[in-house]
């Protein structure tokens, strides 16, 4: 019998090859589509699973309450408290981050990102020591675990274990481990670990001062402990820590580690490495869509061809086949059909995972779709397809009537025929006209969100900015006035300062701002960069309103800061100039305002401008930064190089181009846009041949009406417009439909981006008239190649 | 075997009932060559489409074997037509993705002949009605006149009690025609009933009794 049915397969398959081909392919491309976002989500969802403990562990996450604001930097006095206090944390640790840290060994020094962590790391996390003891690697200060790339980086082929690392030249770490490679799917990725007790000798500040936040804290909770008990006793120790110090009003919550890949809050202040669940989310409904469409246009290949199915699966009625074997018959083609389109994706899923790969900047491989999570939802989601790709045919089939078949008439259904027919294609035809509205309004406004944020205004000029890092330590104003006298002679460069920060940089510096005469709690939480003369400057950014620091004003150095548009708007300034602000770098007395500069953008557009107040200091000398003229840009470079290696022998020349640190800041948030922009593009080419099964459809069973128009004299015009009729009212009805769900869907996608387009209304008119374009494109195809052929063809049957 | 009682079919159009057939009363015993006769619209497809199970009475009793047919479900419906019935059609209806020799294999794997009875009762019919070299031929490959010695012997593999034909030699011309003619009448003559509708006299002469309907209604 199995064998008579593949037989009936295999000729079908094989005597409409157009049909079979392209719907195969559709299918194919579907699928594939499908696998990659499988897997792609699977690996999303994988972050952070390797730990042992990982149901156990939990960060600690703050929520403002007046801004809703979510962040986990937490200050690292807070710590000892938590961990005493709290019975219900078995064990925990503490980690920040210092970013571009001189590490040095000998002649040999690097930029490199330095994790400072509470000795019980390896304890709470299942990362592992290739060398040295864990209990006891992290306890000592100046004690410091590096992984081998790092070690052989600067110790070679040495055994590092013991020897000694010097930190911003200054301080010296001793190796006492090395530190196996963290897990691809660990969220927190260091490959330098210092000892936290480290902070005592270098920034004692750190780790006393509640309003230093640079700390991240990770707790293993007892198996049986209540969290929500645990939450209240954070809470209460937490409060009462802030309100001695008169800070705002916070709430803490402990969020899983599984969670904090996918959920960790704005990158401002992030020590992990984190995807959006935003994405995540997107694309688990594109998946949906595909595969949706993709059943449509199966279906639609199922009815185009049910005359004559219809007819052979009554004669196997008379035969003997009763609807058990008929419906086995469906089952088994359909299954056959996405078997082989299956077979196909997997090639094209092999052929192009490369490519994937780069887009997405992971390590997916053909062989992670064997994972049996993976493997249950390609089972279910091909279930899913199956099954809607089979009901509209089997209910054609099992509702009509046997002799009706058999006279090829299928049609006719013994309950109210025409009715059921008429309602069931028309919203299989209007859903598919809605996906694929709204999957043109996505790809519309996916593209310009996009392309706003490649041309997005950054408030300064990027062109040909260089920047310098200047090692933090005593001697980084000297090196960097040396420089300055030094270099200010070239003429291809235009100028020379500094800051603490330049844009591309994370700011890491955050206080609690608040205007003089008013209480702390109405202050802000602002980042604070000090600069030196003639930053803003060379930035080119545009005052709003005051003037730049001068030489000139002695009160400047000391008393007078600068404002960003957003601080001034946070702060509710009025008249800014001459406000007297508390707060700033943890001076005693006030600092004026003398003026108010546009935002320019110095992190992800993701993030929204935080306030910033500039306020001049000589630690401002962090990052060096030069106006280049733009020819020449090479021996310029030589000419910079030389006399700093002249000036530091000891300290890497390390720079940057600010244009290009923008590039690979947008990188990873265009990478991702692509991959939703690509799937929904392929999902829009699958809704479209669909479209075209269906018009098809349409148009062949109103062959025999059109022939007979055409008989009694209609012209090709006609014959257009009786089949547009049809197609003009579903397609309204779709736009009423899609539009607002489009709306509403890309509107919270765009949530996601502080810096964004608006939806116009344009995006909607366009969007339904291109599908109504496609539609009238594709009914015009099948009505002229109907009804210019030969009308005694389509009329001889029957 | 067979016997209708009262049977009456009938079309709701709005308001009017269109009658189809009128009180029909009638029995065929086993053994018998049945032919039904009659103008164009008597009602003689629906007839025997009723008589085949098709189709349904709009009311009536009919009693296949004794055992109410009207009172069947579809699964009881497709079991007779599995054990009992075959059927022969003006238009043939083969599956035309299948060959000879797979058309002539369908019945039998519905009714799971165990695999050499079957090879040997497809190569048995094949020589039967001379097909052996047509045997891996597509029904569209073949003549009028050899679809329909396909859809015969494919009616007969089974091994069915009674035949319906509806019109089988409409399609055909009259040589071929008397050939089929012959065929039915050899098989009636081994013992299978045979129920067929036609327009000719002559073919209606091979069968033992002619019914004539008429506007839906059995003529005296």
């Amino acid at each position: 019998m199995l064998k008579n049915y593949l037989t009936v397969i295999r000729r079908n398959l094989f005597k409409q090859k157009t049909s079979s081909l392209i719907n195969i392919a559709g299918m194919a491309i579907a699928i594939a589509s499908c696998l990659f976002i499988l897997l792609y989500i699977f690996d999303e969802l994988q972050f952070d699973r390797f730990n042992k403990n990982e149901d156990y562990i939990y960060r600690l996450v703050i929520k403002d309450n007046k801004t809703g604001e979510e962040f986990s930097i937490i200050p690292a006095v807070l710590f000892h408290d938590l961990m005493n206090q709290i019975p219900e944390f078995q064990r925990g640790f503490e980690i920040s981050r210092w970013l571009d840290a001189a590490l040095s060994y000998k002649q040999k020094i690097f930029s490199e990102n330095v994790f400072f962590a509470g000795k019980d790391i390896f304890k709470v996390l299942s990362f592992s020591l290739k060398e040295g003891n864990p209990n006891t690697a992290l306890t000592e200060p100046l004690s410091v675990v590096i992984t081998p790339a790092i070690s052989e980086k600067y110790f070679g082929n040495e055994n590092p274990i013991g020897k000694v690392l010097k930190f911003n030249n200054q301080f010296n770490f001793k190796v006492t481990g090395i530190l196996n490679e963290v897990p691809r799917h660990s969220s927190l990725r260091p490959s330098i670990i210092a000892s936290m007790s480290s902070m005592k000798t270098i920034d004692p500040r750190r780790l006393t001062d509640i309003r230093e936040s640079s700390a991240y804290f990770y707790f293993l909770v007892n198996k049986n402990a209540s969290l929500s008990i645990v939450n209240k006793k954070l809470n209460k120790i937490l409060e009462q820590k802030y309100s001695n110090v008169g800070e705002s009003p916070r709430k803490f919550v402990l969020e899983p580690l599984s969670k904090v890949y996918l959920y960790a809050p704005g990158s401002n202040w992030e020590i992990v490495s984190h995807g959006s669940i935003k994405y995540v989310r997107s694309f688990a409904v594109i998946t949906l869509l595909i595969l949706l469409m993709a059943s449509f246009n199966y279906t639609s290949l199922l009815t185009v061809n049910i005359k004559v199915r219809g007819k052979e699966f009554a004669v196997r009625r008379l035969l003997g086949a009763d609807r058990r074997g008929i419906f086995g018959q469906f089952l088994l083609e359909t299954a056959a059909y996405l078997f082989i389109s299956l077979i196909v994706a997997l090639v094209i899923v092999d052929v192009f995972m490369n490519q994937f790969n780069q887009l997405t900047g992971k390590h997916l491989e053909l062989a992670s779709l064997l994972q049996w999570q993976i493997v249950i939802s390609i089972i279910a989601l091909i279930l899913f397809t199956v099954a809607i790709s089979i009901i509209y045919p089997l209910i054609i089939i099992f509702t009509s009537d046997l002799l009706a078949r058999l006279k090829g008439g299928l049609y006719i259904s013994r309950f109210k025929p025409a009715k059921l027919q008429f309602g069931f294609r028309q919203i299989v035809t209007g859903l598919q006209f809605v996906i694929t509205i709204f999957l043109i309004a996505a790809v519309i406004i996916i593209y310009k969100q996009l392309n706003y944020m490649l041309n997005q205004d950054l408030g300064f000029n990027k062109e040909h900015l260089l920047s310098i890092q200047n090692p933090y330590d005593k001697d980084m104003y000297s090196r960097y006035e040396e420089l300055k006298n030094e270099v200010g002679i070239n003429p291809h460069i235009i100028s020379v300062t500094a800051g603490e920060n330049v844009p591309s940089n994370n700011i890491n510096n955050y206080t609690q701002v608040w205007i003089k005469g008013k209480k702390i709690e109405r202050g802000i939480q602002s980042a604070q960069i000090a600069i030196d003369y003639g930053y803003l400057k060379t930035l080119q950014v545009k005052f709003i309103v005051g003037r730049d620091f001068s030489r000139n004003f002695k009160t400047d150095a000391g008393k007078s800061v600068i404002l960003n548009q957003a601080a001034c708007e946070a702060l509710g300034l009025r008249n800014p100039i001459g406000a007297e602000l508390n707060g700033i770098n943890n001076a005693s007395d006030p600092q004026t305002v003398i003026g108010v500069v546009k935002n320019i953008h110095y992190e992800s557009f993701k993030e929204k401008i935080p306030p910033i107040i500039y306020y001049l200091r000589d630690w401002s000398a962090g990052n060096i930064l030069l106006r280049l003229k733009g020819n020449d840009i090479t021996s310029t470079m030589k000419f910079i190089e030389k006399k700093w290696k002249g000036i530091n022998k000891d300290q890497p020349f390390i720079y940057s181009f600010l244009d290009q640190s923008y590039d690979k800041l947008y990188k990873s948030e265009q990478q991702t846009g692509t991959v939703v922009l690509l799937f929904c593009f392929f999902a829009l080419i699958i809704s479209c041949i669909g479209l075209f099964g269906l018009i098809s459809l349409l148009a062949q069973t109103r062959r025999k009406e059109i022939g007979i128009r055409k008989v009694l004299g209609a012209s090709v015009f006609n014959s257009f417009l009786a089949m547009t009729k049809e197609f003009l009212i579903i397609i309204l009805a779709a736009n009423l439909i899609a539009l607002p769900a489009a709306y509403y869907l890309m509107h919270n996608w765009l949530q996601d981006f502080s810096y964004r387009i608006n939806i116009n209304w344009w995006i909607f008119i366009a969007s339904g008239s291109i599908a109504l374009l496609i539609a009238l494109a594709i009914i015009s195809f099948q009505v002229i190649r109907v009804a210019t052929a030969n009308p005694v063809k389509s009329l001889r049957y029957e | 075997m067979i016997k209708l009682h009262n049977i009456e079919k009938y079309y709701n159009n709005k308001i009017i009932k269109t009658f189809v057939l009128r009180n029909i009363n009638m029995e065929i015993a086993e053994g018998e060559f049945v032919s039904i006769m009659g103008p164009s619209g008597a009602g003689k497809t629906t007839l025997l489409n009723i008589i085949g199970m098709l189709d349904s009475a709009s009311e009536g009793e009919y009693y296949f074997y004794d055992e109410p047919v009207h009172k069947m479900n579809e699964k009881k419906l497709s079991q007779l037509h599995k054990s009992y019935i075959g059927f022969v059609f003006q238009q043939y209806h083969l599956i035309d993705e299948l060959t000879v020799y797979e058309n002539l294999e369908t019945p039998l794997l519905y009714q799971k002949v165990k695999t050499n009875d079957r090879k040997g009762r497809v190569a048995e019919t094949l020589d039967k009605f001379n097909m052996v070299a047509k045997k891996d031929l597509f029904p569209n490959q073949l003549s009028g006149g050899q679809q329909q010695l396909v859809a015969i012997a494919r009616a007969i593999i089974a091994q069915p009690k009674l035949i319906l034909a509806d019109e089988p030699t409409g399609n055909l011309h009259s040589d071929q025609g008397k050939e089929i003619m012959e065929i039915l009448k050899a098989l009636n003559k081994q013992g299978t009933t045979i129920v067929q509708v036609t327009h000719s006299e002559t073919n209606a002469e091979y069968g033992n009794r002619i019914i004539h309907l008429k506007d839906g209604w059995i003529e005296k």
